[in-house]
């Protein structure tokens, strides 16, 4: 063991501490303070603001609207800009096939478009990121600090997502052949399978249309059977009732009727589901006022404008409504 | 005749050894060994995604709280006396034995990260030792994983033998506002109001001040692999870590040194 | 040769606003036995506290074998006994013995042969691997105390309060020990207010009251400093109780001494030295009072420190 040579007194305290305590605390002091107005954490990204989103509106058409909802006082926003707006591809990724755009909650020259924004997309704390198409269709949605391997992949979500975004707003406008066109080849082909209630609408909706039936028929059971296996226990336990999702996929499956699917579920977000599929049914047999009618019903279940059952509805409600 | 060292044998012997023996904190130690293979056990082999349930539990390593309480265990006598502050008292008898304040702090750190690496590498190994056993491909066992470890439990070590060498109530103070500043930025980015009235500005002005420069002195948890790709965070991270480790051990030492033991009630 | 000296050592708690030790000095020799007594409050523990550089003196200075108490080189000189028992109460006898051994710097052959001894010179009887120390009784754990304080064989013995909670069997104990470090050459200093074994067995005492050291000196200095006489005396006819005692009044007036207590046939008489007690004596059998006893009481240390304040 190391032995002091100097200082016998039982309260010494060795000078390599008190040095290494002072240097590092000058060497803090430093890099906090004066060091930081150096940086400039937003010339990496190129930050845009809301008036900079008005002014640019025809040159980011193709693109995709990143919005970073952030505060001065926000800790974890200011780590985001430290760590993951500072790593290289990251940036090359948003510059990529985003138009980024800070938002600072509270500020005071934008506050009312900051507010209807908040109130869009429903936004309960900060940093939340918001990726949307760039006629405002809401894509995607992440809150809080995201290290630069998460947020790459959290903006790789949101591309292939907006994909799927495109091939709703076809499919509302009818146009059914556009939308195909949109959805993901290795999904039709039975490659990928796709896990949420709404995408499986979507696809399934857009084959039938096309005629597909028995193709659109034959990835819902796939899925069903898939589901089934995974529950053996709680079907087993439960006889009288499948549970959710099972019904929805029954229903697509034409094995049960409209009634016996809306009462197999009273989940808020579930009874979206319902009234979607309910809707592009109607739909699909040209009854139009009882496809609005299921659509709102839809919109209120869904309650977050920020979901998926939310925007479809909204997007069939833009159009159908006279 | 007996010279003044850096670390004390009695006490690394004391507090690594004699004290895991007794179930109190042996049973724990083992909890921390094996917890985290079983939860890896249950969580793979009822999930529908194996590989992301096995992420999940691989997350456990990146938590403040196990750090902390490891920390406790090998410094503190907390629970073997079960009173949460453990002996402070035994202090007045020690320090009339041939050991100086500064081999006391550093004694204690050193047991503190000793015990908890070797807690959680065993633990690590246990994991990953099930993880592939279930056909887990992916786990995260690479150079930074390892290096957050051992810094983090550096960093708790320090932080806790700090706590452990205040008189109790201001230790107990200190901890309250250290993570009361750390924990505040992120309590005032859940619930926001963009119209708050002039008073609270001041009062959120004063609080982000405190934020701001006392915020990173409670640990967090490191972890390289988030901050590798940026080289300002990097080097603001590694300083503000080494200043804390520094930190805790001067203010220990010095907290020890003027403290007074005054033992009676005379 | 003085193996502690204190000079002018004093302690004030800012907090509490007291001034605990004031200008305190004396030495202690090698080999001696040194008392320091005095009613609770008196700054006893904070002058021992001082002299194992547990609390830092406002004033004045401190030598132990020529150096600071705050020295690393005293350390393994001294052997201590806390008043209040602040053991780690989660080992067992064996562990804390074990412990402190280590902490000594004692060599680890020698280990298992001095917590042997140690146990055996406080005559405690358990397997102490099997106790642990916060299962023991407030005798018992006052004797792991003593074994505790004298396991790295010291040069010097603090002991503050020996004697609390431990039975008569207990108070021989420690006289047998003290004994034993006068044999060996240890220095001891033994901080009490039970007088018993300090009396039989110290070199010097100080007493201490207010922080002060009212008195510095052999036992025998403290036994010469009065005199309390229980006299007696043969049924008088031709004098009633109240004469006797306005005559015992008068005499004592005279004489400068004090009358404890009187009753008809006997009286308690304290006086300032021996010339003035015979004196008395004299007199008052000059007065027709037949005695035929006159038995010399000893004071208690105690009672007599007690007199004081209350003369103060």
């Amino acid at each position: 063991m190391a032995r002091i040579k100097k200082g016998k007194s039982t309260l010494y305290i060795p000078i390599f501490v008190t040095l290494a305590m002072a240097l590092l605390l000058v060497g803090r002091i430093y890099i906090k303070g004066p060091f930081q107005t150096l940086l400039n954490p937003d010339a990496q990204i190129g930050w845009k603001t809301l008036g900079d989103l008005d002014r640019d509106k025809d040159s980011y058409h193709s693109s995709l609207i990143l919005y970073d909802f952030s505060a001065d006082w926000c800790q974890p926003c200011k780590r985001m800009d430290k760590v993951t707006f500072q790593a290289s591809d990251v940036v090359q990724k948003v510059r990529e096939g985003f138009y980024p755009v800070k938002v600072i909650v509270g500020d005071a020259h934008e506050k009312k478009s900051v507010t209807d924004l908040q109130t869009k997309y429903s936004l309960y704390s900060i940093p939340t990121f918001v990726v949307t198409l760039p006629g405002g269709e809401w894509v995607y949605q992440k809150r809080g600090f995201f290290p630069p391997k998460d947020f790459i992949k959290m903006l790789d979500n949101a591309k292939a997502k907006a994909y799927f975004v495109r091939a709703e707003l076809k499919l509302a406008k009818q146009d059914y052949k556009g939308a195909l066109a949109e959805l993901d080849p290795n999904v039709l082909s039975g490659k990928k399978t796709i896990e949420d209630e709404i995408p499986i609408l979507v696809y399934f909706h857009t084959l039938k249309m096309l005629g597909r039936l028995d193709e659109a028929k034959a990835m819902v059971k796939k899925r069903f059977d898939f589901v089934y296996s995974k529950k053996k226990g709680a079907i087993q336990a439960n006889a009288k009732s499948l549970p959710w999702p099972l019904p929805f996929y029954q229903y697509l499956l034409g094995e049960i009727d409209q009634d016996k699917l809306n009462n197999a579920s009273t989940v808020w977000y579930q009874k979206a589901d319902i009234n979607s599929a309910i809707a592009l049914d109607a739909l699909a047999s040209n009854k139009k006022d009882i496809a609005l009618k299921s659509f709102h019903k839809a919109a209120e279940s869904a309650y977050y404008s920020s979901s998926d059952s939310f925007r479809l509805a909204e997007l069939f409600i833009k159009e159908l409504e006279p | 005749m007996i010279q003044p060292t850096l670390l004390n044998r009695t006490l690394i012997r004391f507090n690594l050894i004699e004290k895991v023996r007794a179930w109190r904190v042996g049973i724990p130690i083992m909890l921390f060994m094996g917890l985290p293979c079983y939860m890896m056990l249950i969580s793979v082999i009822d999930s529908t995604e194996p590989e992301a349930a096995a992420k999940n539990v691989w997350n456990i390593f990146n938590n403040a709280s196990i750090y902390f309480l490891l920390a406790y265990l090998f410094i503190s006598d907390g629970l073997l006396t079960g009173r949460p502050t453990g002996e402070p008292e035994t202090l007045n008898l020690l320090f009339t034995r041939p050991i100086t304040r500064t081999c006391y702090v550093l004694s204690k750190f050193f047991c503190g990260f000793v015990g908890s690496t070797t807690v959680l590498s065993i633990s690590v190994a246990l994991t990953f030792g099930v993880a592939t056993a279930l056909g887990i491909v992916e786990n995260p066992i690479d150079s930074p994983f390892i290096l957050s470890i051992i810094f983090n439990c550096l960093s708790f070590s320090a932080f806790y033998v700090f706590l452990h060498s205040m008189p109790s109530l201001l230790g107990l103070v200190s901890y309250l506002f250290f993570s009361g500043c750390q924990t505040v930025g992120e309590i005032m980015s859940i619930g926001y109001s963009s119209s708050a009235p002039t008073f609270f500005k001041y009062v959120k002005d004063a609080i982000l001040f405190f934020n701001y420069w006392f915020g990173d002195v409670f640990p967090s948890c490191v972890d390289f692999s988030l901050i590798a790709s940026s080289y300002y965070a990097c080097t603001e991270l590694i300083v503000v870590y080494l200043s804390n480790l520094s930190l805790f051990l001067f203010l220990a030492i010095l907290s020890l040194s003027i403290r007074e033991f005054s033992y009676g009630s005379d | 040769m003085s193996i502690i000296t204190v000079d002018n050592l004093s302690k004030h708690f800012r907090r509490a606003k007291i001034k605990a030790v004031q200008d305190v000095s004396f030495c202690v020799e090698t080999g001696e036995i040194f008392g320091l007594i005095g009613p609770n409050g008196a700054g006893k523990t904070t002058i021992m506290a001082c002299l194992l550089a547990l609390i830092k003196p406002s004033s004045g200075q401190i030598k132990i074998d020529g150096k600071s108490p705050y020295d690393f080189d005293v350390k393994p000189l001294i052997g201590f006994l806390p008043e209040r028992p602040c053991y780690n109460r989660w080992m067992n006898i064996h562990q804390f013995l074990t412990y402190h051994h280590m902490l000594a710097g004692m060599p680890a052959k020698d280990r298992e042969k001095d917590i042997k001894e140690a146990l055996e010179a406080v005559e405690l009887e358990v397997d102490p691997k099997k106790r642990r120390v916060k299962e023991l009784s407030r005798g018992m754990l006052q004797r792991v105390g003593l074994a505790q304080a004298i396991i790295g064989k010291p040069k010097i013995v603090f002991l503050d309060e020996p004697t609390s909670g431990m039975d008569p069997l207990g108070f021989i104990m420690i006289r047998k020990m003290l004994l034993r470090f006068k044999e060996q050459g240890t220095t001891a200093i033994v901080n009490s207010h039970h007088l018993l074994e300090v009396e039989k067995v110290c070199d010097r005492i100080a007493f201490i009251r207010g922080g002060k050291i009212e008195h510095l000196g052999s036992m025998d200095s403290f036994a010469l400093q009065g005199q309390d006489v229980s006299l007696s005396w043969l049924p008088l006819a031709s004098k009633n109780s109240d004469e006797i005692d306005v005559l015992l009044g008068e005499l004592a007036l005279k004489h400068d001494c004090k009358i404890i207590e009187s009753t008809q046939e006997s009286a308690k008489v304290s006086s300032p030295d021996k010339e003035h007690l015979a004196q008395f004596i004299q007199e008052l059998i000059a007065n027709n009072l037949m005695v035929y006893e006159a038995k010399s009481e000893r004071r208690e240390l105690v009672d007599l420190f007690l007199n004081k304040g209350e003369n103060q």
